[in-house]
């Protein structure tokens, strides 16, 4: 399954003309190599990483913590890269990479 | 207080001054204080101030500082000579941004300036951080904080595209984050920890998008053109330069340790790409701001080669030298009046300018006495054929630059103060040179010594002087040889430029911008060149 929504990703990103759509497959991406490293600091019959004495089994926490700190660095990332994007529209009226190149080319 | 306990308390603040100038800007903000630039100022001058003294106080055994509070993450620090040569280049980006701050040409209000504070935070904090996670965040933090300074100018098609390639870069990054902390268990960044070849990969693919090497080179010139003059040098001097930094701590120091040797030679031969495309690229640049850019990208592929031939040192002194000339001629660009789309490759200038843009070109390119010069017969063993390719790639740079025509205004004032600077700049690399290959200064000590001894201040200065020619002489084969060739490839330069450039250019032109500019097809590039990089590194079996 990762496999699969890794090569759509990738796909998307290179082949598609629509700005909203790459950053869609960058999230896609990003969103991939979250859960693939959460996936593997988890134990089958692990419980949630808060203390219940010495008897217990717990998944590792430290993944965890990191991906928090990941998910906030990519929702600054989208936020920004969404901010950019209306302005790029306001002054273009368009999203697409190609006819945004080709108005700057124009501009100058 | 020890010396090192002092020195560990200054290193964990060092990346937090900025913060607490922004705190204090964002005060002044809410109070609606018109004097902000005095704070601004006063953060630089403090971290400035702070940096020196790390400097000062390093005795050169490498130091690890662990925040042992924080049981789950503990953030990591080091300090190593590498390090003190980087925190330099950072200090010295810091230096002339508060030399355009007093010349008035940096950020004139007060959102741009809390943003370059938070920026300058991630940069200070990417020097001491040692493990992973630490040097993740502050990367994207720097980064972040371009995204938005970039758009300062409206230029947001740059801003657009600095963030695709940076995001894809910080994917990869994180993907071999993943995989080493899988492997290894732990987040530390040093030459022993990492093994994985994967996650080296992955870091190597990292790290050669974020320096702007071949094939993911393109978006340098279109993003740091985009930013303002000061914001465009800071990029190009220290932003991009921490490329070459992850691709000694990540890929280069591992690969040495564990004997990969295959790493090297993938960094070397990207780098002979990147230097043979982006000479050529500028060649064929008609906005000056750009061309400056794509001598950026050269930069890069002269550290590339000097990181894979295993010239640590070299690879940061040499990136401390091009910080120099390089915030210089973006300064200069202020008072250069170029048009973005000009047919006639018109500059206008006054003298000063003229001959300060000349003597900074010359240093781009490699000329006598500039350390790209020396730097060249360092490499020149690494690689078949180099030298070769070097003097293309030189004669495509002069070509390039010296293709504007200046026009010297006599009404526009000459500005003594950058002169002035700028020969101080220019002077400093000479007397650092001939300090480290020619004067060894332990020899030197021990010379000064031996000559007093023999005959006083008189006999010491005659025979000093006996000593330096003769190493000059012994020496002056090989500078003769390559300072012969530099002058021909610069007068063939001079000549051919203007002709070469009305060969069919439109159609070149075309091409070139075709093939540098189509964001689908440089990121099916960079996929590319991760296959080959996977399959080289599985086909070697290590």
């Amino acid at each position: 399954m990762i496999y699969i929504m890794i090569f759509i990703a990738i796909y998307g990103l290179i082949t598609s003309d629509n700005i909203i759509k790459k950053i869609m497959c960058l999230n896609i991406i990003e969103s991939i190599i979250i859960f693939s490293f959460i996936k593997a600091g988890c134990l089958t019959n692990g419980i949630a990483p808060v203390f219940e004495g010495f008897d217990k089994i717990y998944v590792n926490p430290l993944p965890q913590a990191l991906m928090l700190t990941a998910i906030v660095v990519g929702v600054c990332f989208n936020s920004i890269a969404l901010s950019i994007l209306i302005e790029i529209y306001r002054k273009n009226k368009t999203i697409s990479v190609r006819e945004l190149r080709k108005k700057i080319n124009e501009q100058f | 207080m020890n010396n090192s306990e002092s020195l560990k308390i200054i290193i964990l603040i060092f990346a937090v001054i900025p913060l607490i100038g922004a705190v204090f800007l964002f005060l002044t903000k809410i109070l609606k204080g018109k004097k902000f630039g005095y704070i601004f100022e006063f953060s630089l001058l403090i971290q400035f101030i702070t940096g020196c003294f790390i400097i000062w106080k390093f005795d050169g055994i490498p130091m690890k500082i662990q925040l042992t509070s924080f049981k789950i993450i503990a953030p990591f620090f080091e300090i190593s000579k590498i390090r003190i040569i980087f925190l330099t280049l950072y200090l010295l980006m810091i230096f002339f941004v508060w030399i355009s701050r007093k010349r008035k040409i940096t950020f004139d209000t007060i959102n741009p300036t809390l943003i370059f504070m938070f920026f300058l935070s991630g940069c200070s904090g990417l020097v001491f951080s040692s493990d992973m996670f630490t040097y993740y965040v502050y990367y994207e933090l720097m980064i972040l904080c371009s995204y938005v300074l970039i758009t300062g100018d409206e230029k947001y098609y740059a801003a657009l595209k600095y963030m695709i390639f940076n995001s894809v870069s910080s994917m990869f990054f994180l993907g071999g984050i993943g995989i080493h902390y899988y492997s290894q268990g732990n987040l530390i960044i040093s030459g022993e920890t990492i093994k994985d070849t994967q996650a080296i990969t992955l870091f190597l693919i990292a790290f050669l998008i974020k320096g702007g090497f071949f094939p993911a080179s393109s978006w340098v010139p279109t993003c740091h053109s985009g930013a303002r003059n000061i914001f465009s040098g800071c990029l190009s001097s220290f932003a991009i330069s921490t490329g070459v930094l992850g691709l000694y701590r990540f890929v280069i120091a591992p690969s040495e340790i564990n004997g990969f040797l295959i790493y090297p030679e993938i960094i070397k031969y990207v780098s002979v790409i990147t230097i043979i495309l982006s000479s050529l690229f500028l060649f064929f640049e008609h906005n000056l701001k750009k061309a400056v850019t794509h001598s950026t990208v050269y930069v890069m592929g002269v550290c590339g080669m000097l990181l894979g031939g295993g010239e640590k040192e070299l690879v940061f002194i040499y990136l401390i030298i091009h910080c120099f000339y390089k915030m210089f001629m973006f300064m200069l660009l202020y008072d250069i009046d170029y048009s973005d789309k000009n047919d006639n490759l018109c500059i206008k200038t006054n003298k000063s300018g003229k001959i300060l843009f000349i003597l900074a070109v010359l240093f781009a390119g490699g000329f006598f006495p500039s350390f790209t010069y020396f730097a060249k017969m360092a490499f020149s063993q690494y690689f078949p054929g180099i030298k070769i390719i070097w003097y293309i790639s030189m004669f495509f740079i002069f070509a390039g630059f010296f293709k504007f025509n200046f026009i010297v205004e006599k009404g526009r004032p000459t500005q003594k103060k950058k002169i002035f600077f700028m020969s101080t700049a220019l002077s400093i690399p000479i007397i650092g040179i001939i300090l480290k290959k020619l004067l060894l200064l332990k020899l030197l000590i021990v010379k000064i010594g031996f000559f007093i001894k023999l005959g006083g201040i008189k006999g010491f200065l005659s025979k000093a002087i006996i000593a330096l020619l003769t190493y000059f002489n012994s020496k002056l084969f090989d500078i003769h040889q390559y300072f012969l060739i530099d002058v021909i490839v610069l007068i063939a330069a001079l000549t051919l430029s203007k002709w070469l450039i009305s060969l069919d250019k439109r159609r070149i032109e075309k091409l070139i911008a075709n093939f540098s500019e189509d964001l689908n097809l440089e990121l099916f590039a960079i996929l590319l060149l991760s296959a080959i990089c996977i399959n080289i590194v599985y086909f070697q079996n290590i």
